[in-house]
């Protein structure tokens, strides 16, 4: 217990600079858009909080792997330290950057915003304010980790990669999805491709277009189930992982 | 905790092979280290050293054997892992990292570290803590990390070519350090590199690997002892190294030298002979190469 907390502390202390220049940036432009606000007679409002966070937290996830592998590897930690102690400072810093999210949205007024408040919410509750404040969080909270866990898991298969194959899944995964799979659609007239974005944006988003799943509990749980299990592909995916020359 | 017997306090190599492709680093090699002692792990290169530590090391996985720390397996197993520090090639700390914030972590993970003997040792070797990883030249590189193992407090510890990119006065300065450190806390230290003759007088057991596969382990006074050259006229050296074991031979002109294990009887030297002693890197010389003869031979 003792070795997965170090290797925790050093995570969350090695990921907390980069917060604090990220959230220095969003305040910054905040008060900007603010101040802009206040001198002009049109209303500026920077609505892109939560979008921006999720971009982060995918790089940070990304980069966490890499070095962070490397560097407990070399004081004496295992794999499996590595993944559990990854996915508890991505958990933490998930929660931290949920609340501080929230905190700046009701701080700034961003009326509308990506997760909280938004057109998505509209889209599965039919208007804006039907979910309570601790739910939307919840909701937030698990988009977070779900995109950080994506960040951890593509950081700790590209590390495996050789620069060719890693080319061909930057390439390949985005063409095959935007591409090859709506013009298989359009040939064979089926709902692969819209199928598949249904199920990532439910998983990533929590936008359910199934009439079943329209109760926001259910959706909750099935993305908690998600996030759980993407967890446990990214455990494994770290097991086998050499160090390379 | 796991309370242990002395026996089983060991680096146990046990029947480890390993393949990268179609190439063979590792056969089937079984070794052991015992606490307490200086050991050399000599090889050419591609020898197989490197990837030998990167296994205990849990760095890379083995095809087949095992390696047991302390009477536990080492792969994936935190707390054997704790008990060594692997000094590679490789530096795995972060570019941004500063020295003294590398200190303060070493501390963390390995608890113990003697953050004023390394802060001495930066003193001693003129590198500065504030530096950052990316800042550090090759030979600071090896400083620093050569720093770190110096000052934790456990008892492996496996050094990868320690003095890469060290100037002669660095190097004596870090075998130095290391007879210095060994004599205050008596650990295992396993050091792989080529600068065979400058650590001669630091081993005490002398470990040679060749294709992946272990050639010899003896006391490095034993080796010493064990081989001898001889040198003289073809028909004189091939008449008295009859029924020898010859390790090597060098042929220039009419002279001949010839490589030999075993002990030698100086009452049986012909006078038209000179004997020497091998020192241990012409000794690892003959025992690592393939006759393939010179670059000016035409077979």
């Amino acid at each position: 217990m003792m070795k997965i907390k170090t290797a925790l502390r050093y995570m969350l202390h090695d990921s907390s600079r980069a917060m604090i220049i990220y959230y220095g940036v969003i305040v910054a432009i905040n008060l900007l858009s603010l101040l802009i606000s206040r001198l002009s007679s049109n209303s500026f409002i920077f609505s892109g909080t939560d979008f921006s966070s999720l971009i982060f937290i995918f790089v940070l996830g990304i980069v966490m792997f890499s070095q962070n592998f490397l560097f407990l590897i070399q004081n004496g930690r295992s794999r499996k330290t590595l993944a559990v102690s990854s996915l508890s400072a991505l958990a933490i810093i998930s929660i931290v950057m949920t609340l501080l999210d929230q905190l700046i949205i009701q701080l700034f007024d961003q009326g509308s915003s990506f997760l909280i408040d938004s057109d998505f919410e509209v889209m599965v509750y039919g208007s804006i304010g039907q979910m309570d404040l601790p739910l939307n969080l919840l909701n937030s909270l698990i988009t977070y980790l779900l995109i950080g866990i994506t960040g951890l898991f593509l950081g700790a298969i590209y590390y495996r990669m050789t620069i060719l194959p890693k080319i061909l899944v930057s390439a390949g995964v985005p063409v095959f999805l935007l591409v090859i799979l709506p013009i298989i659609d359009y040939r064979l007239s089926t709902e692969i491709f819209v199928s598949v974005l249904k199920i990532a944006g439910l998983a990533y988003l929590g936008i359910s277009t199934w009439p079943k799943l329209d109760n926001h509990l259910i959706i909750t749980l099935i993305r908690t189930a998600i996030v759980l299990f993407s967890a446990l592909i990214y455990y494994i995916s770290t097991l086998r992982t050499k160090v390379k020359a | 905790m796991v309370i242990r017997s002395k026996g089983e306090e060991k680096i146990e190599v046990i029947n480890v092979s390993k393949n990268f492709g179609q190439v063979k680093a590792l056969d089937n090699i079984s070794l052991t280290f015992e606490r307490e002692h200086i050991y050399g792990l000599l090889g050419r290169n591609g020898a197989g050293k490197t990837t030998l530590l990167n296994i205990i090391c849990n760095r890379l996985f083995a095809d087949s054997g095992e390696v047991l720390i302390d009477g536990e397996q080492s792969c994936e197993n935190d707390r054997v892992q704790s008990h060594l520090y692997y000094m590679s090639e490789k530096n795995c700390y972060p570019e941004t990292m500063t020295v003294r914030d590398a200190f303060r972590w070493s501390d963390r993970f390995y608890p113990g570290f003697d953050n004023e003997l390394a802060m001495k040792l930066c003193d001693k070797f003129e590198l500065n803590p504030k530096k950052k990883m990316k800042q550090l030249s090759t030979g600071y590189n090896s400083i620093f990390k050569a720093i770190v193992a110096l000052c934790v407090d456990i008892p492996y510890i496996l050094l990868d070519e320690p003095v890469l990119g060290l100037d002669a006065s660095h190097r004596q300065m870090l075998y130095q350090a290391i007879i210095e450190s060994y004599a205050l806390k008596p650990r295992t230290f396993v050091i792989s590199t080529h600068l065979i003759e400058e650590i001669t007088t630091l081993l005490e057991t002398v470990m040679i690997i060749k294709k992946g596969s272990l050639v010899t382990i003896d006391s490095t006074e034993n080796l010493l002892k064990a081989g001898y050259a001889v040198t003289g006229k073809s028909a004189s050296v091939d008449a008295y190294t009859t029924n020898k074991q010859i390790i090597g031979e060098d042929v220039l002109g009419g002279l001949k030298t010839a490589y030999i294990m075993g002990q030698l009887d100086r009452s049986s030297i012909p006078n038209d002979l000179d004997i020497n002693r091998m020192d241990l890197q012409k000794l690892f010389i003959r025992m690592t190469e393939d006759s393939k003869g010179g670059i000016n031979d035409e077979n």
